[in-house]
């Protein structure tokens, strides 16, 4: 699967130009793995939600493959978000009044490839264990990140998105996301994106970015 | 785990306040409609052709007009009133143009000791508008019995008001029936005797009635003239007596009717108007109330903005959000709707025991347009409720 940016720029970020990424013909290749750097403001959250398709506003076009996304209805977007792209975003969007298992399950229904046993192993991986129970709302920012993290990759995908998702994260933590990524994302022969500030320098990226 | 998800921003409390506000818009559209059509169809007489109804019209006696005798209807006048949409017929009373008196000798009726006798008058009517039937009521030419009809009133007044007092014996209807009276006619100075029969007793005429046949005859005959002159009274078949037209026509003539029809024709008319406010007000109601529901509902729907954009943004069907929530409304919408009709079928089962000190008998069951109007605010709620919903679920997901 291809992403093609075909002269796509977000109205926020007309005066940018010239850009590695806005305004030019830019591709995404579903089965390589992304880091886009950049500081605040340049548009990397914006990237991930073009994406995946909340972000409307902008010139130019947005094709998946051969087909133009503009033409996508609201159920053909979440179509696409079901069976073909996971995301983490830099604000979670985890449900705080339920469960961290509950959190996971919520999809379970919509989801391909989405098994319990193998979630909770990736729970206890991240060092979550014992607290699939609480409620999301009551764990640290840190916790939480890692909990989005797993809903993300606990699932079928075909490329991953992933804005900023080691900014509550220390090192420790990091490494450890950073090769369960590697492995999910390997397994199911999947690609991924993340965005950066800039302070994380992991191996394995095949194309890097800056903005 | 969708209701912990999407229905935790409700209140309980808001919720059945708004509920309960929307079920008694409901219950008093529903309860007021049925009401209003079970006592609009008891005031109001519908005529059918099994069932035509009368009216008898003449005009006001005051002091001004009784000088001079009463005035009669002008063609102008009848035909005002046979314009008049529920007017079926307009028919003259005839009346006997020539002195006539009636007697009765003593020992000619059961109990009767002494001679009585008074002064007559006979009026005819078409012999189809009149409420006794029967071969006996018909006069030929050369007959020297005349069959009357007379009002059922003046056989009452007679048994309980002045045979008493004069120490007369009480008459039955079969025992007067056939009693021969004796009539007397004034022919141009010579008095005819002629036999007098009643033949039945009306109670929609009151007056003493003769077969228009004989009153012809007789008119001619014992006045020497054919000219009749302008009727006093009308008679008017009609197939609505409370219609408005008819009594706006009545009122503004200052025409006289002893109809009874009348008086329930106004009282039907106050009642309709009293219903019709109540009625607006009901309806006025049930929007505020209904309009109070939605509003609260989308209300529910926008608090869990959050949720169902964040349940778009991990893939969730939309058509799925729209059914779990389109569920809810409409066990809602529903459950308002189910428990005012069985409110309003409670009512009306009850409502033969409460109303029957009063003597009055409705009809059983709920009305099919009380059921249908029901059904159609159902609908139409949960229709503006669910487009709602979905316009309110593809706007987040937009």
């Amino acid at each position: 699967m291809f992403f093609h940016l075909k002269q796509l720029i977000p109205d926020p970020l007309k005066d940018t130009l010239p850009h590695p990424i806005w305004g030019s013909s830019f591709s995404i290749d579903s089965r390589k793995k992304y880091l886009i750097r950049a500081v605040s403001g340049k548009g990397k959250s914006t990237l991930v939600h073009i994406l995946h398709g909340s972000r409307k506003d902008y010139n130019g076009e947005l094709w998946v493959d051969d087909s133009n996304c503009g033409q996508w209805s609201l159920n053909d977007w979440c179509r696409f978000r079901r069976e073909s792209l996971s995301v983490v975003f830099q604000d979670l969007r985890l449900f705080p009044q339920l469960s961290v298992l509950d959190n996971l399950m919520l999809m379970a229904g919509s989801y391909t490839g989405f098994r319990m046993e193998e979630a909770r192993e990736m729970l206890g991986q991240l060092d979550l264990e014992g607290m699939e129970s609480r409620p999301c709302g009551k764990l640290s920012l840190g916790q939480q990140q890692r909990v989005a993290i797993v809903r993300a990759l606990c699932r079928d995908f075909s490329f991953l998105v992933m804005d900023e998702p080691f900014s509550h994260l220390d090192a420790g933590n990091t490494a450890r996301v950073c090769e369960l990524i590697h492995t999910q994302c390997a397994k199911k022969d999947a690609g991924y994106l993340i965005t950066s500030l800039g302070d994380e320098d992991q191996p394995g990226y095949e194309e890097r970015i800056l903005l | 785990m969708k209701r912990k998800l999407l229905l935790h921003h409700q209140k309980p409390i808001q919720l059945l306040l708004s509920w309960f506000g929307a079920f008694v818009g409901l219950f008093l559209t529903l309860i007021t409609l049925q009401y209003f059509m079970d006592f609009r169809d008891l005031l109001s007489v519908k005529n059918d052709w099994l069932h035509p109804e009368y009216l008898v019209v003449s005009k006001k006696v005051t002091v001004f007009n009784s000088i001079g005798g009463a005035k009669g209807f002008d063609e102008a006048e009848i035909d005002a009133l046979k314009n008049i949409a529920s007017v079926e017929r307009v028919e003259p009373f005839e009346r006997n143009l020539f002195r006539a008196s009636g007697s009765l000798a003593s020992g000619m009726a059961p109990g009767l000791d002494r001679s009585i006798g008074t002064e007559l008058f006979f009026e005819s009517i078409p012999d189809d508008m009149l409420d006794v039937r029967g071969e006996a009521f018909h006069w030929e030419e050369g007959s020297r019995t005349v069959p009357a009809v007379i009002p059922a009133d003046y056989l009452r007044l007679y048994n309980f008001g002045f045979a008493p007092g004069q120490a007369l014996p009480q008459v039955s209807p079969a025992t007067l029936e056939s009693v021969a009276f004796t009539l007397g006619l004034d022919s141009m100075g010579h008095e005819v005797s002629y036999t007098a029969k009643i033949v039945g007793f009306s109670d929609r005429i009151q007056s003493v009635l003769v077969p228009r046949d004989f009153l012809h005859w007789a008119n001619r005959a014992f006045t020497g003239s054919s000219e009749g002159e302008k009727p006093a009274r009308l008679i008017l078949q009609v197939k609505d007596p409370t219609d408005s037209e008819l009594l706006y026509l009545l009122e503004q003539k200052g025409y006289d009717t002893n109809s009874e029809l009348l008086r329930n024709a106004r009282l039907s008319n106050v009642l309709r108007f009293i219903a019709g406010l109540v009625i607006a007000v009901a309806v006025l109601i049930i929007l505020l109330s209904l309009m109070g529901f939605l509003q609260y509902t989308q209300l529910s729907v926008q608090r869990s903005a959050y949720e169902i954009r964040t349940l778009l943004d991990l893939g969730y069907p939309p058509g799925q959000l729209f059914r779990y929530l389109g569920k809810y409304m409409t066990l809602l919408i529903g459950s308002i709707s189910v428990l005012a009709f069985v409110l309003v079928y409670g009512l009306k089962m009850l409502d033969s025991k409460l109303l029957s000190p009063y003597r009055i008998e409705l009809e059983e069951g709920l009305r099919s347009e009380v059921f249908l109007t029901g059904l159609l605010i159902f609908v139409f709620f949960l229709a503006i409720q669910l487009a709602g919903i979905r316009k309110s679920i593809y706007r987040l997901g937009a």
